[in-house]
C-alpha cells in the first residue's frame, strides 16, 4: 500500500469517527449549518495534507479540533463577503433577542435562551465553551487550540457563564432557583457524547 | 478555589449548572447530510480548480445566482481586461506589491508581533486613539502602553456609534423588546455621548418604535422593524431612519436628533410602502440619509425586499428602491421630494456627497460587487454615469473623496486597479498600479493571468477605510491585498501604496507588518494608522498568538513610528478617515 492510500485510509476512518465532533466546533464558532460544514470538510483536507504532523500518541479528535478552530475562525472573517443577495434594508436587532418569561418556562424555552445567550458572545468564546463544557478538554487542551494562556480560558470561561447568566436570570429571574437542577435533569436525559468521565470542572 | 471550597452562591445558576446547559444545547449540533453534489474534502484535496468550482457552487447557493454569473463574468472580464492591458513589464516606480513571486503559500511571521514597539522619532501624537472594535462599539487604545479599553458605551446592536471631530463618543444607543417569532417588535432608542474616558455627557430619549408581526403570517421568521443611523459631516446632527411593518403597509421615517442638546429637532415620514400583496411578503428596510447636497438638502434612500412567499429564508424575488431629497434648516426637514434618479442605482447604496457647483453624487453596489457612480444635477437631472468592476467582493466602503469635494477616488483592491473620477467635469482616469511582480515575476503571461483569474469569493473582503486622501489633496494612500493565488490558501496585506493623486503613479510601497484592513490619518496628515486583524499574519495565515495591531506610519518617510501589535483578538477599525 502506498503512503497515499494509507493516508487516504487513515483520513477516511478519521471523517466516519470525527466528522460530527468536527462539524459541532465549526458550528459553535460559525453559526450555520453550511459554512460549518464547509468548514468541516476544509478540516478533513487540511488534515489530509498534513498527515504526517500527526502525532498518533495523543488523541486524534484533539488534533482535529485544533485545526477546525483555525479554520472556523479564518472562515468566519470572511463570511459576509457571501451575503450580498439582498440590499442593504438596514440594521436589524435580531442578533440580541429576549424571550418572555412565559416561553421560559421549560427546559425547551431553556435551551433557547441558552442557544440565543451564545449568539451574543464572541465566536472564540463560544468555541471556549464547546471545548470545555461539551468535550471536558482541561485549560490547556484550550489554550493550545485557541493561542491564548490558560488563566484566559479560565477568565474567558468565567466572563461567558456570566453572561449567559445574565441572560437567563433577566428572563426568567423567579425561576432562577430551580434553574440547576433543571439543567442537570435536562442534561441526565441527554448523556453526555464527549469523553471526560468526571463533570466540567469548575473554575479556579 | 476548588469546587468544594467554594462559598455558597445565593439561590442562582452556579458555573457548573450553566456548563450543563451549555453542554445540552451543544449536543443539538449535529451535522446535516452531505449533499451528494457537494464536495467533500476528497474533492478538496484535489487541487484548487475543484476548490474554484465549490465557491461558486456554494456562491449560487448562498449569494444567489448573480453572484456566481458575476464570478463567472469577473474571470471572463479580467482575461478581456488582462489580454488587452496585461501589466506592462517593467512598469517604473511601481513598487513589489507582493514579494511573492511564485505559487507557494506565504511564509507566515515566525512570531506575533509584540505589544508595543517605538521606531525612530518621537512619541506619535495622538497616541490615545478610538477605535470601532468587534461589537461596533467604541474603544480607547493606549498606543504606549499598547493595551485597549472596553466599549464605551456598552452599547448593542443594532446601535451605531461614531467619534465626534471633539473626540466625543456619540452612540445612537438601541435596545430591544418584546419579541415576536425570535424577532423584536418593540425598539427603545436613545441618544447617549460619553467622554473617550467613560464619562456619560448625555443620555435622552429619542424615539420608541413598535413594528407588528404580520397577521397573514404571525409566525414568519422575519424583521418587524429596520433602523439605520448615519451622522451629519459636522457631527451637529444624527439621522435616524427607521421603518416599521403595519400590514398592510410599512411606515418609514428619519428622526433628526441635535447631538449636542439631546433633542429631536424634526420627524420625517415617507410614503408609506406595501408590505405585500397576496402571497407576497414585503419587508422595507429603514430609509438612510446618504449625505448632503451642496445646498443643505439631503438625499435620502429606501431599499425594499420582497419574497412570493412567507418562506424569507429564501433568496427575495423582486428588490428594489426609491429615493428621495428633503431640505434641512437648523434640523428641520421638510419638502420630501422624489428624486427618480436616484432611485434603481443598486440594491446596496453606499454614499453620497455634493457636487462642486450644486447637486449630488451618489454611489451603490450590486450583487456582483460593480461599484456604479452616479452625478446628479440639483433638479434630478442625470449627468452621467460611470461602473467600476469589482473583483471579488469587499465588505467596506473602498471610495474617498478629495477634501475639496471635486474629486472622487474608487480603489479595487482584487485587480489593484485606482480610478479617479472628476465630480464636476465627469473626466475618468484608470491605473492598475500593477507591476511584473505583482502578477509574478518570471512568469510568463498565461501563468500571470491565471493569478487574476482567481477572483474568490472567499478572497479578502474586509476592509474599513482602505483608501484615504491627505488633507492636501496631493496623496492618496491604499491598502493593497495580496492577489489571490490558490484557493485554499490564505490572501494578506500586500501592505500601502502611496500614489500621486494627479496622476496615480504609484509613489511609494509600505510593507505590511500585519494583515492591514483599515486605516485613518491624523489631523495634518503627517501619520497614518493602520489596523490590522487579529488571527492571521501579515500573509493571512491563521496566528491565534497575533492579537489586532495599530502600526503607525510616517507619511513623509514610510518609516513605522510605532507598532502596538497585541491589542486584543477582536477586530478593530478606525470608525471615519481621521483618526479620533
Amino acid at each position: 500500500m502506498s503512503e497515499r492510500e494509507r493516508r487516504d485510509r487513515a483520513a477516511d476512518q478519521a471523517y466516519r469517527d470525527h466528522a460530527n465532533d468536527v462539524y459541532r466546533v465549526a458550528y459553535g464558532i460559525l453559526r450555520d449549518p453550511d459554512e460549518a460544514l464547509d468548514a468541516t470538510h476544509d478540516t478533513f483536507a487540511r488534515a489530509w495534507e498534513r498527515w504526517d504532523q500527526y502525532d498518533s500518541q495523543r488523541p486524534l479528535r484533539g488534533w482535529l479540533h485544533g485545526i477546525v478552530v483555525h479554520v472556523a475562525l479564518d472562515q468566519l472573517r470572511r463570511r459576509r463577503v457571501r451575503r450580498l443577495a439582498l440590499p442593504n434594508l438596514g440594521r436589524s436587532p435580531v442578533a440580541h433577542l429576549e424571550t418572555s418569561v412565559a416561553d421560559a418556562a421549560d427546559d425547551v424555552a431553556r435551551r433557547e435562551l441558552v442557544d440565543r445567550a451564545l449568539d451574543g458572545l464572541r465566536p472564540s468564546v463560544r468555541a471556549t465553551l464547546v471545548l470545555r463544557h461539551y468535550y471536558g478538554y482541561d485549560y490547556a487542551e484550550i489554550a493550545a487550540m485557541l493561542g491564548m494562556s490558560s488563566g484566559n480560558v479560565g477568565s474567558t470561561l468565567s466572563r461567558a457563564h456570566a453572561a449567559i447568566r445574565e441572560r437567563l436570570e433577566a428572563a426568567e429571574p423567579a425561576a432562577a432557583p430551580r434553574s440547576a437542577a433543571s439543567a442537570g435533569l435536562a442534561a441526565a436525559r441527554r448523556p453526555s457524547r464527549g469523553t471526560t468521565a468526571e463533570p466540567p470542572e469548575v473554575l479556579p | 478555589m476548588t469546587r468544594g471550597t467554594r462559598p455558597p452562591r445565593r439561590a442562582s445558576l452556579d458555573d457548573e449548572a450553566i456548563g450543563l446547559l451549555v453542554r445540552d444545547v451543544v449536543g443539538d449540533w449535529s451535522m446535516p447530510a452531505v449533499r451528494l453534489d457537494a464536495p467533500s474534502w476528497r474533492d478538496r484535496v484535489r487541487g484548487p480548480r475543484t476548490r474554484l468550482m465549490h465557491t461558486a457552487r456554494l456562491g449560487l447557493g448562498r449569494a444567489g445566482r448573480a453572484a456566481t454569473a458575476a464570478l463567472a463574468l469577473t474571470v471572463v472580464a479580467a482575461l478581456a481586461a488582462v489580454v488587452i492591458t496585461h501589466p506592462p513589464a517593467q512598469p517604473g516606480a511601481s513598487p513589489n506589491p507582493t514579494g511573492q513571486s511564485s505559487g507557494q503559500p506565504p511564509a507566515g511571521l515566525a512570531s506575533p508581533l509584540p505589544r508595543v514597539i517605538l521606531g525612530a522619532g518621537d512619541l506619535p501624537f495622538p497616541n490615545r486613539i478610538l477605535v470601532e472594535n468587534e461589537t461596533g462599539d467604541i474603544a480607547l487604545v493606549d498606543l504606549t502602553l499598547g493595551e485597549i479599553g472596553g466599549s464605551i458605551a456598552r452599547s448593542q446592536y443594532p446601535s451605531s456609534l461614531t467619534v465626534s471631530a471633539s473626540g466625543v463618543v456619540v452612540c445612537i444607543c438601541i435596545t430591544t423588546a418584546k419579541p415576536v417569532a425570535g424577532y423584536p417588535t418593540e425598539l427603545d432608542v436613545r441618544l447617549k455621548t460619553f467622554t473617550r474616558t467613560t464619562t456619560k455627557l448625555r443620555d435622552d430619549a429619542v424615539d420608541v418604535l413598535s413594528g407588528t408581526p404580520d397577521p397573514r403570517s404571525p409566525d414568519m421568521a422575519a424583521d418587524h422593524a429596520w433602523t439605520s443611523v448615519s451622522f451629519s459631516p459636522d457631527d451637529r446632527y444624527a439621522y435616524l431612519g427607521w421603518s416599521t411593518r403595519a400590514t398592510p403597509v410599512w411606515h418609514s421615517g428619519i428622526d433628526i436628533v441635535d447631538i449636542g442638546t439631546g433633542t429631536v429637532t424634526s420627524k420625517l415620514a415617507l410614503p408609506d410602502m406595501t408590505a405585500g400583496d397576496g402571497d407576497a411578503r414585503r419587508t422595507v428596510g429603514a430609509p438612510r440619509v446618504l449625505g448632503p447636497g451642496s445646498d443643505g438638502t439631503l438625499l435620502i434612500a429606501r431599499s425594499w425586499a420582497e419574497w412570493g412567499s412567507d418562506n424569507v429564508a429564501l433568496e427575495p424575488a423582486r428588490v428594489g428602491d426609491d429615493g428621495s431629497t428633503a431640505t434641512v434648516v437648523d434640523g428641520v426637514a421638510s419638502g420630501l421630494t422624489p428624486f427618480p434618479e436616484a432611485a434603481n442605482c443598486g440594491p446596496s447604496f453606499v454614499r453620497a456627497g455634493a457636487r462642486p457647483g450644486g447637486g449630488f453624487w451618489v454611489t451603490c453596489q450590486t450583487n456582483t460587487g460593480t461599484l456604479t457612480l452616479r452625478r446628479l444635477a440639483a433638479d434630478g437631472t442625470s449627468l452621467g454615469s460611470e461602473s467600476m468592476a469589482r473583483t471579488g467582493f469587499v465588505d467596506g466602503d473602498t471610495t474617498a473623496v478629495s477634501p475639496d469635494g471635486q474629486m472622487f477616488y474608487a480603489w479595487d483592491p482584487g485587480s489593484w486597479t485606482l480610478t479617479s473620477i472628476d465630480l464636476s467635469t465627469g473626466k475618468r482616469a484608470n491605473a492598475r498600479l500593477v507591476t511584473a511582480a505583482a502578477a509574478g515575476a518570471g512568469a510568463d503571461p498565461v501563468t500571470a493571468l491565471g493569478r487574476w483569474l482567481a477572483p474568490s469569493a472567499d478572497a479578502k473582503s474586509i476592509l474599513r477605510g482602505a483608501i484615504l486622501v491627505s488633507p492636501d489633496s496631493r496623496r492618496l494612500y491604499v491598502l493593497a491585498a495580496q492577489p489571490v493565488v490558490d484557493e485554499r490558501l490564505p490572501t494578506g496585506s500586500a501592505g500601502i501604496l502611496v500614489v500621486d493623486a494627479a496622476t496615480l503613479q504609484v509613489l511609494d510601497h509600505w510593507p505590511p507588518p500585519a494583515d492591514l484592513m483599515s486605516m485613518a490619518l491624523n489631523a495634518d496628515g503627517s501619520l497614518l494608522y493602520a489596523a490590522g486583524l487579529p488571527g492571521v499574519d501579515a500573509s493571512g495565515v491563521s496566528s491565534l498568538r497575533q492579537g489586532a495591531s495599530v502600526t503607525v506610519f510616517d507619511t513623509a518617510s514610510g518609516a513605522q513610528r510605532l507598532v502596538a501589535g497585541q491589542l486584543g483578538m477582536g477586530m478593530l477599525s478606525f470608525p471615519g478617515p481621521l483618526v479620533p
